[in-house]
């Protein structure tokens, strides 16, 4: 009977459609087991932990504002929305602040990235030594930048030195200041021995680390090592201070960069929107402060290419890639290093001809005359402007005041110095159960 | 009407009544004429019959003729005193009759399938076997309701027969019945029929019981159907005379109030889009809690598919379902009713089942609706001089002179901007007819609904096919074929600066909407409000099918096979482009955005099923296999830099700076079965169960079992019951059974690495923690109900008590950032959620005025017993909501105001832990977004043609945040600010509830913490809707080409009673989110909707 036949070719339909019902694959991601397996894979994790640092917590936006807005670079604007930078902007910052967890967390994901990796470079069979210790070098650096990044907004911090597979072992405990400097130190020291003398300014390099172990001592007052890293930087690193000082900020990758963080349209940076006012497009959440203003002596050149005005507006203008958000974010570049070391030279009581001359390679860049400071203090101040107008909005000027304890001398908002470190996100406090994970005073 | 139906009752008193009534049976007769000539061919003459009957009446010959034939015979009800003998086989009707009318003096015409029988002399005349009336009595009588009210047109019958009469207006009735006779049958629609003994009597006084119609009435399941009487579990049946007049888009709209235990709340006024449903509380915290959806045995597509973020007002697969397509949702609550759902049915389960075809004559049913809907409520801002006085005393300087203040010409009211009064329009017809082997159902609707606020639109167009074929006495095939195209015109919301409905309302009055040159104005603190809905375009949508086909095989008296095979098909489409006219377009030169999403799922349902009686004993058997694919497929790009803002797609635009697809696969593989045994429909016991294996699971854990069983006493029906003549129903119930939940992100359990790029080359990341222990989460529910029916189902009560313990709850619990990682899927925590629901339903009055109340109440309990280490999931969403242990999930957690300081102007907070100082740890609980109560009370009410339904719904204990006062008050910035501002601290020692305007930013920020300033009592009661309708009767409407003609006007959002000073209290701009609950920010309130219908049935 045909109705027979038809329940037969049913139920073989029916086996054979169900066979397949359990038998899915994940389509949009990679099981673990097959991912690293070469040395192509490597690199693509190695790419990974770099991708962190474009996250908008970060490089992206931030991370970045951040450092100029808790300073006296930027301010947040009475008619700007964004609750958490008025907060940032007026030192007076909750636990709860979402932007602050999110600076927090793109640097331990960009840590865990790295972990992740270094724990599978060795074993990978067709790489030689050499090449695992370049790739080692590259993730070592990737894993330093983070620390540092992070120990400088929250002070001691977990070290992360394994990647996270399970949930065991996650309840950290924050290590002193000195030991994650240490880890620092011993990771871009690695990576200054096996990395390559140069290449791609959007990965890093020899010099690179060098430039890097130069900040890091200039931060941890080693300034015997800061002069030495920045004057190999300085002198073998093949970077030329661009004449114009528009131009570092024209074009990605200039001789004066030592490292950059890429962004193309794809990963798009979101400085501009959040810098630039309400009739060009933008979102406004910052604007340069009136210190900062200030702080330029006439005919700085550097004045027209960091700041603009819309009406009596001011907005910054180093990165104004507002459309695609395109524009690669500079982290380290030569001129830093000349002011490291003349600021290292100071504190080490080193000749006073020097120092100048190094700001002076600055400032006559920029068509100033030669500074008039004589002594140490009157140097270390005007290494302290200069460094607050020829790094304005690259994020450092928070960390400056901070180092040098002059944030509450600075700062009006500042009166204390539990202010000068952010609060431990309070969704790190409720999570990680160590009784090392403490906050940090007065929050 | 029985094809048997008297042609020409006796009369009595030939009263206007009877007039009337015999015209109602003609205009039947024309019916079934009708109906006759739909199907009939002009073949029936020719039909061969085989005829082998002895010494019956004609009346017994012309059924067994029907019974074999499509022939259907008319005829009076005194002339079938004949008996007749016969045997034919292969004989044409005209040889029977012929035969059968010999010395009857009767004749008949034959037209299509009607016999119609007549005398060729008047009857009464004596004329061979006619019974001389000598030998007839009369009884005469009177039939009366349960009040004593008169039934008219009650028919009585000898028994046995079909010589009858109706009862006239007085409801009285005289019949001469042979003097043999001792029987006879008394019946009327709506009420039991008896049959009376009339041995030694002439008069009767006859009461009738309204039919326990209630009680018989059968109710969809979970893979079945069961009489309402028998069921074991908590299920709650609507009906679609219900909600047919609810001017709702969606499903999940009208389903609002109608049942206890099931809480919808409309997120957002949103045409189009999504509800909050939750049927006996929130049992998850990180998987869905929303119940299943079923239509005709396939499960639904729900949830939002958009790729472009809108914010907690986004689109809803559910949407594209067509309520009017629907016959009747079954609500499955317990577990013994949800358990065969397994995995999935821990939310609960909305059975939804839609209208099919039957054998009769085709009805079309034209359903036209138009109105008008506005914003009911505005806030009361600021105007522009109070904004200027505003900011002189917050800038402590002269922004504004005095001579400004006094000179104002731009006193924007930008609600008026941005709220409209807008069109909604329904336009429906379907057809519902068929033959014994033939049934049909099919529906077409175009829906319109304007949304009132600017740039919103939500438009539909359904077509429906349900057939029914009979192939032979043992297979059935069918398909049920759904067909939808809906767009929907959106507006960003609430959580991005491109909002019209946030930016209307923070724009201060001083602003005008266009620029003396006619373009918009941009110079306010967000961009125009007028120029995002005019000038960017927000579009999505869908494609959608949702069908089966079924094959229907009766192996065996009993045992039946099912295989239904069905699809639910999804394409959604996006289409966004901003033109530099608007500020988001200007940034790129141009913005679009492109995106499709396909979903598809193919389900099998495979059933054997057998149902047995012997005795007293029932027995139903169910065993099932079942499997579900689901294939999920995306696409995304992202443009800039168009060429003209006349050119809006993708292909006009010079960058491309997104563009990715994605795909995702799942599968489910399922057997299912259920035994049922019930004694003498008295003691009723259900055992049922599930095993499903998902691929969302790991190997450790891949598949589940889910058993409920549950027992049922009707002590009604105990004899010591039967007598107590008030109680018509009484049913205990209990049953328990564990059910799961798996609706969370695939491969969840495996360790993941995902896909990004640096500097232009491919790069990966590690994306997920393994957790190859992941399973379903689990809840045990335990169900007690009772059943009460009084005065013969007239009044009755349902309540039931259940306890719902969830465990091994599928938590993405946050682990600590510094991991690398934010949370984990893990299976950890527990769930608490109790409750009581009362559901009471009277017909108050009967008869010509009819009154009958509905009304339901329901309480439920959620507590969080368990989470991982005790650690609360804190901080989410604008609200301060937080999920900790020991509280309901999405408590208000945040600072205590203890209101301003009249010394100082600043909010003072509680400092929980007297530590001196206001920090984190002062958090505490300010409020509790779960309503205490929730309910509804529907009245309804006819007389002659009239009909008025007043449906009322509320929430009680319920809280709001507020969020949108963190910036309507937030006395800094350059926000507009509510009106309440104006009684904001000004000097020492004035006593208020507003905080003082400060440039302070410190202070400023410290008097806009979350906290319980912005926490508002959210219940209310709402007028939800009221209906008047008007039906002209059947008289008039049979001189047209009308069967009946209704026309009505409708409220929705009549009246609501609300001590919340927002928009709307029903509201949460997060969407259907599990934690993020009851806040407001900017939320799309809902509309109040006048609207004007007609129901056409042809």
């Amino acid at each position: 009977m045909t109705m027979k036949k038809i329940i037969l070719i049913i139920l073989g339909l029916m086996a054979v459609m169900s066979c397949n019902t359990l038998e899915v694959e994940p389509q949009n991601s990679i099981p673990a087991e097959g991912a690293f397996q070469t040395k192509e894979d490597i690199e693509r994790g190695i790419l990974g932990a770099y991708a962190s640092f474009q996250s908008l917590s970060y490089y992206g936006r931030t991370y970045l504002l951040f450092s100029d807005l808790a300073a006296d670079n930027l301010a947040h604007p009475v008619d700007a929305t964004a609750v958490e930078y008025a907060e940032v902007d007026s030192n007076s910052i909750l636990p709860e602040n979402g932007s602050i967890a999110g600076i927090w967390f793109s640097g331990y994901d960009g840590i865990n990235v790295a972990n992740n990796v270094i724990v599978k470079v060795p074993t990978i069979p067709e790489m030689t030594l050499e090449e695992q210790n370049v790739a080692l070098a590259e993730l070592y650096f990737i894993r330093a930048l983070n620390h540092f990044n992070l120990m400088n907004y929250f002070g001691a911090i977990p070290l992360k030195l394994t990647p996270t597979i399970g949930v065991s072992g996650l309840d950290m405990p924050r290590s002193p200041v000195n030991e994650v400097f240490d880890q620092i130190i011993e990771d871009l020291t690695f990576a200054s021995v096996y990395l390559p003398p140069s290449g791609d300014k959007t990965r890093s390099t020899k010099y690179a680390a060098k430039a890097l172990l130069a900040r890091v001592y200039l931060y941890k007052n080693d300034y015997v090592q800061a002069v030495a890293m920045a004057s190999e930087v300085i002198e073998e690193g093949g970077y030329t201070l661009l004449e114009n000082y528009a131009d570092i900020f024209a074009d990605d990758e200039s001789s004066e960069s030592i490292f950059e963080i890429y962004f193309s349209e794809i990963e798009r940076n979101r400085i501009a929107e959040y810098n630039f006012p309400h009739s060009l497009n933008g979102r406004r959440e910052v604007q340069p402060s009136e210190s900062l203003l200030e702080a330029y002596e006439t005919n700085d050149e550097r004045f027209e290419v960091s700041i603009a005005f819309e009406g009596t507006d001011a907005y910054a203008i180093k990165y104004d890639d507002l459309s695609l958000g395109a524009d690669n974010v500079i982290v380290l570049r030569l001129a830093e290093m000349y002011l490291i070391r003349a600021e290292a030279m100071v504190m080490l009581n080193g000749n006073i001809d020097d120092i100048k001359s190094d700001i002076n390679t600055i400032r006559f860049r920029a068509s100033l005359l030669g500074t008039s400071a004589q002594t140490y203090p009157q140097l270390l101040l005007a290494i302290e402007r200069e460094r607050q107008t020829e790094l304005a909005f690259e994020g450092q000027r928070w960390f400056d005041l901070v180092r040098t304890e002059r944030a509450i001398d600075v700062l009006s908002n500042v009166n204390n110095s539990t202010q000068t470190l952010f609060p431990i996100p309070t969704g790190e406090l409720q999570t990680n159960n160590h009784p090392g994970m403490v906050q940090n005073p007065g929050y | 009407m029985n094809k048997s139906e008297n042609l020409y009752p006796r009369l009595g008193i030939k009263s206007l009544r009877h007039y009337l009534l015999l015209m109602m049976r003609v205009f039947l007769i024309v019916i079934t004429i009708g109906l006759g000539s739909v199907f009939g061919n002009s073949s029936h003459a020719q039909t061969k019959i085989d005829i082998n009957v002895r010494n019956v009446s004609l009346e017994e010959l012309f059924k067994e003729i029907q019974s074999k034939s499509e022939f259907i015979f008319f005829y009076k009800d005194n002339v079938l005193h004949h008996s007749v003998s016969l045997k034919f086989k292969n004989a044409t009707l005209k040889t029977i009759l012929d035969k059968a009318f010999e010395n009857t003096g009767l004749t008949y015409i034959i037209d299509n399938r009607q016999v119609v029988i007549k005398e060729t002399q008047p009857s009464g005349e004596n004329n061979g076997n006619v019974k001389h009336p000598s030998q007839d009595k009369s009884i005469k009588g009177t039939i009366v309701d349960e009040q004593g009210a008169p039934l008219v047109g009650a028919t009585v019958i000898i028994k046995g027969t079909s010589i009858g009469v109706t009862t006239d207006f007085d409801g009285n009735f005289e019949l001469k019945v042979p003097m043999n006779t001792t029987t006879l049958v008394v019946s009327y629609l709506g009420f039991v029929t008896q049959e009376i003994d009339i041995v030694g009597k002439t008069t009767l006084d006859i009461k009738m019981l309204a039919d326990n119609l209630a009680l018989s009435e059968v109710v969809v399941i979970g893979y079945g159907t069961e009489r309402k009487a028998l069921l074991t579990g908590a299920v709650t049946a609507i009906k679609s005379e219900q909600v047919d007049d609810l001017p709702v888009s969606g499903v999940d709209g009208i389903l609002q109030g109608q049942a206890a235990g099931v809480q919808v709340s409309q997120n957002s006024g949103t045409p189009g889009g999504e509800m909050s449903v939750r049927i006996r509380g929130l049992s998850s915290i990180s998987g869905s809690s929303q119940p299943l959806y079923i239509i005709d045995g396939i499960p639904v597509t729900t949830g939002d598919y958009g790729q472009i973020g809108y914010s907690g007002q986004g689109a809803s697969a559910l949407t594209d379902l067509n309520p009017s397509d629907i016959e009747s949702i079954s609500i499955l609550k317990d577990a013994s009713s949800t358990a065969i759902y397994g995995a999935r049915a821990s939310n609960g389960i909305v059975l939804i089942t839609t209208k099919r075809g039957k054998a009769q004559k085709a009805t079309v049913n034209v359903n036209v609706y138009t109105g008008v809907q506005r914003a009911w409520n505005r806030l009361d801002m600021l105007n522009a001089r109070q904004w200027m006085e505003y900011r002189n005393d917050l800038t402590n300087s002269t922004v504004f002179t005095e001579e400004q203040m006094g000179n104002i010409t731009i006193d924007t009211d930008w609600q008026n901007v941005i709220f409209r009064t807008a069109p909604i329009n329904s336009y429906e017809i379907s057809a519902l007819g068929g033959s014994e082997k033939t049934k049909y159902f099919i529906g077409g609707t175009m829906f319109k609904q304007t949304g009132i606020l600017i740039g919103t639109d939500y438009k539909r167009l359904n077509g429906r096919v349900n057939i029914d074929q009979e192939l032979s006495d043992k297979f059935t095939i069918g398909a049920s074929i759904g067909l939808t195209y809906a767009k929907t015109d959106r507006v960003e919301s609430d959580q991005t600066l491109h909002g019209p409905l946030p930016n209307g309302i923070s724009t201060p009055a001083i602003f005008p909407v266009f620029n003396e040159d006619g373009s918009y104005f941009q110079g306010g603190p967000y961009s125009n409000a007028l120029s995002i809905a005019n000038e960017a375009i927000n579009q999505n949508f869908s494609y959608r099918t949702n069908s089966n086909i079924y094959l229907d095989y009766r192996i065996i008296p009993g045992l039946t096979f099912t295989t239904k095979w069905g699809v639910d098909f999804l394409n959604f489409r996006e289409h966004a482009f901003e033109s530099t006219k608007t500020v988001q377009g200007a940034k790129y030169n141009g913005l679009g955005f492109e995106t499709y999403s396909n979903i598809s799922n193919v389900v099998s349902n495979n059933l054997l099923k057998y149902k047995t009686d012997f005795g007293n004993h029932g027995i139903e058997l169910l065993a099932g296999y079942s499997f579900e694919q689901y294939q999920y497929r995306s696409s995304f790009i992202r443009g800039q830099d168009y060429a003209d803002d006349n050119l809006q797609y993708i292909s006009a635009a010079a960058t491309i700076v997104s563009a990715s697809a994605s795909a995702t696969d799942t599968g489910l593989r399922s057997y299912l079965g259920r035994a049922n045994y019930n004694y003498n429909d008295k003691y009723l016991f259900d055992v049922s169960g599930r095993f499903d294996t998902s691929t969302k699971f790991g190997q450790n854990n891949r598949t589940g079992f889910f058993p409920a069983a549950s027992v049922a006493w009707r002590i009604s029906q105990e004899n010591f019951m039967k007598n107590l003549n008030v109680i018509s129903d009484l049913k205990i119930r209990a049953s328990y059974g564990l059910t799961g939940n798996d609706d969370i992100s695939p491969f969840l359990f495996s360790e993941l690495y995902g896909n990004t790029s640096y500097g232009g080359q491919p790069a990966i990341y590690p994306s997920n923690i393994p957790n190859p222990d992941l399973k379903w989460e689990t809840t045990a529910q335990l169900n007690l109900g009772i059943n009460l029916g009084f005065f013969n189902e007239r009044l009755t009560i349902t309540a039931d008590y259940y306890d719902k313990q969830t465990n091994d709850l599928l938590l993405s619990r946050p682990l600590p950032l510094s991991s690398g990682f934010s949370s984990i899927t893990e299976n950890v925590g527990k769930v608490e959620n109790k409750g009581i629901e009362l559901s009471v339903a009277s017909q108050n009055f009967i008869g010509k005025f009819k009154w009958s109340t509905q009304f339901n109440i329901s309480g439920n309990r959620n507590k969080v017993l368990e989470l991982y280490n005790n650690q609360p999931i804190d901080d989410i969403g604008r609200g301060g909501n937080r999920i900790m242990e020991g509280q309901p999930i999405g408590i208000f957690y945040s600072f205590e105001s203890l209101g301003v300081d009249p010394s100082t102007g600043d909010i003072v907070y509680a400092d929980t832990n007297f530590d001196g100082a206001i920090t984190s740890d002062d958090r505490t609980i300010v409020g509790n977004p779960h309503p205490d109560f929730i309910g509804a009370l529907t009245n309804t009410f006819s007389y002659k043609g009239f009909d008025l339904n007043v449906f009322l719904q509320g929430s009680y204990g319920n809280d709001v945040f507020h969020g949108s006062r963190l910036f309507l008050e937030s006395l800094q910035g350059g926000d507009n600010q509510l009106a309440a501002i104006t009684r904001r601290w000004q000097q020492p020692g004035d006593i208020t509830d507003i905080p003082r305007a400060t440039t302070d930013p410190v202070a400023a920020a410290q008097n806009k913490r979350v906290s319980s300033r912005f926490i508002e009592d959210g219940s209310y009661l709402r007028v939800k809707n009221v209906t008047l309708g008007y039906t002209i009767n059947n008289e008039t409407m049979a001189k047209t080409m009308f069967n009946s003609v209704r026309f009505y006007i409708s409220v929705q959002n009549l009246f609501t009673f609300t001590n919340y000073t927002g928009l709307d209290p029903e509201v949460n701009y997060r969407g259907d989110d599990n934690s993020v609950i009851g806040t407001d920010f900017f939320t799309y309130p809902q509309a109040q909707t006048f609207t004007l219908g007609v129901n056409l049935k042809l």
